[in-house]
């Protein structure tokens, strides 16, 4: 923290925007459903996450242990949180087994890699942005199936689900080109963390409106989870 | 070189999302709106359904009324005028004059009965002045009686009077359905059942007979009698609940919250 640039600005702001969805699922926690609590606990898992990483900052000490043990609780968190909102029990039964399994693969990929912990993982991340982005997609094909929401722009899930795809799209991308493309080109892959905290502000405030509209009534044939 | 791959990444990476999310819900109104209106399409051919039921089951209910007064009523004032006319004939024959008097009394009195009947079924007296318990039990006695098969009715402990639309609707209902047991179902043994559940009066009407097919009943001009059933009770605002099969006999369930 030598020097205060646009860059540490914008990883400033990230950070702090996670007091966002924090504040709002404070707010209103009492009208969360189950699985809305999973993302408000995430949120606060974040911020703590958050907290840590900027003490190690301040101390100059390392943090990518702490980014590889976070994409693990990330993973769990968000997995789960997809179980609850699966409606069609099949699908909710397979992202269930499919879950647990690779959350093992990203834990022993995390832990059991040849490079220390303090390697930043971007395959363990690979496969937590795969994974997540392909569950977020399959719930909007389950919602355009059932068409159970009577205004979906007022819809808790559909808008942390595309704070879900957005977000992890971005990490892809990111992840896949700092560790494949870019091969350590340090300037470069600044400029690519920098789009990730771009991502991470714009995911944070879709997990704000996710909890902010925790209230919306589903049509008769579905309940609200 | 790496700045415009960093450029070309960011957009690729902001774009391709974005644009399936834009997709999705532009797809996701369109659909709804195809559902919405398809719904509202086959609430309105429901309603033309309902009406139309109403409608012939008033008809139904005319040509019955008119075919009574006419083949009953109409008979028995025409042989009372007769009788009537014949007595003037036999003003010297007094014993003749008694017996056509006596005759004339007869017509008169079955006539005055027919009309008593018809009455009765037009408006139940019995569910007016004693309720919904005692008519069904008059009501099922009476069809016992008359067509010799089994008409059960059973109400627990259940001895309230309920609101007069109701009563009216559920009375209708089990005449209904215990006439199409005995004239389509070739049932032996009819059985009503009322009782309360939880909040909801609850009236069961099942029979051993040879069944329906469902499909084939709710086929438009098919079925006025159910759908009649269907209207009634949607004007209290119950629920009918219809378990049958060809072969397996029927039971219908109606629930009306209280």
């Amino acid at each position: 923290m030598d020097k205060i640039n646009f860059d540490w600005i914008l990883i400033m702001i990230s950070s702090l925007f996670v007091l966002f969805p924090l504040s709002i699922g404070l707010i209103r926690y009492n009208m969360l459903t189950s699985s809305l609590k999973v993302i408000f606990y995430y949120t606060i898992v974040s911020a703590l996450v958050e907290m840590i990483a900027w003490i190690t900052i301040y101390y100059h000490q390392t943090n990518h242990w702490l980014s590889n043990v976070y994409n693990i609780m990330e993973y769990a968190f968000l997995s789960y949180y997809f179980t609850k909102i699966f409606v069609i029990s099949k699908v909710n039964t397979f992202i269930k087994y499919f879950s647990t399994l690779t959350l093992l693969v990203i834990t022993l990929l995390t832990f059991i890699d040849y490079k220390n912990l303090n390697h930043y993982n971007s395959t363990a991340y690979i496969i937590t942005c795969l994974v997540l982005m392909t569950y977020a997609m399959i719930y909007f094909y389950e919602l355009l199936n059932s068409l159970n929401v009577p205004k979906i722009s007022y819809y808790s899930h559909f808008w942390i689900s595309v704070g879900v795809l957005l977000y992890f799209s971005g990490c892809f991308f990111v992840n896949l080109f700092s560790e494949i493309v870019l091969l350590g080109n340090d300037k470069s892959i600044n400029q690519l963390w920098l789009i990730y905290h771009f991502f991470l502000i714009i995911y944070r405030i879709f997990l704000a409106i996710g909890l902010w509209f925790s209230k919306t009534p589903l049509q008769s044939n579905s309940s609200s989870k | 070189m790496n700045e415009t791959k960093i450029i070309i990444l960011g957009t690729c990476a902001m774009l391709l999302p974005v644009t399936a999310i834009i997709v999705f819900v532009i797809v996701y109104n369109r659909r709804q709106r195809f559902q919405r209106d398809k719904m509202e399409r086959i609430e309105e051919m429901h309603c033309q359904e309902m009406l139309e039921a109403s409608v012939a089951s008033q008809e139904n209910v005319r040509r019955q009324i008119g075919g009574d007064l006419h083949d009953e009523i109409g008979t028995l004032l025409s042989a009372t005028r007769m009788s009537l006319s014949q007595i003037s004939k036999y003003k010297d024959n007094p014993v003749r004059r008694d017996l056509l008097l006596k005759q004339t009394q007869v017509l008169l009195n079955d006539t005055l009965n027919n009309v008593r009947m018809l009455s009765k079924e037009l408006m139940p007296s019995t569910l007016y002045e004693f309720g919904l318990i005692i008519a069904l039990k008059d009501f099922t006695e009476k069809m016992t009686e008359y067509t010799g098969i089994m008409v059960c009715f059973s109400h627990g402990e259940l001895l309230e009077v309920f609101d007069k639309k109701i009563e009216l609707a559920l009375y209708r209902t089990v005449q209904e359905l215990v006439n199409n047991a005995l004239k389509h179902a070739k049932a032996s043994v009819i059985s009503v059942q009322l009782q309360i559940r939880k909040s909801d009066l609850v009236l069961q009407v099942s029979d051993n007979g040879i069944g329906f097919d469902l499909a084939e009943v709710n086929q438009p001009n098919r079925g006025i009698g159910i759908k009649n059933i269907e209207s009634r009770i949607s004007i209290i605002k119950g629920n009918i609940k219809i378990d049958v099969e060809k072969g397996r006999g029927s039971s219908f369930e109606v629930s009306v919250a209280l």
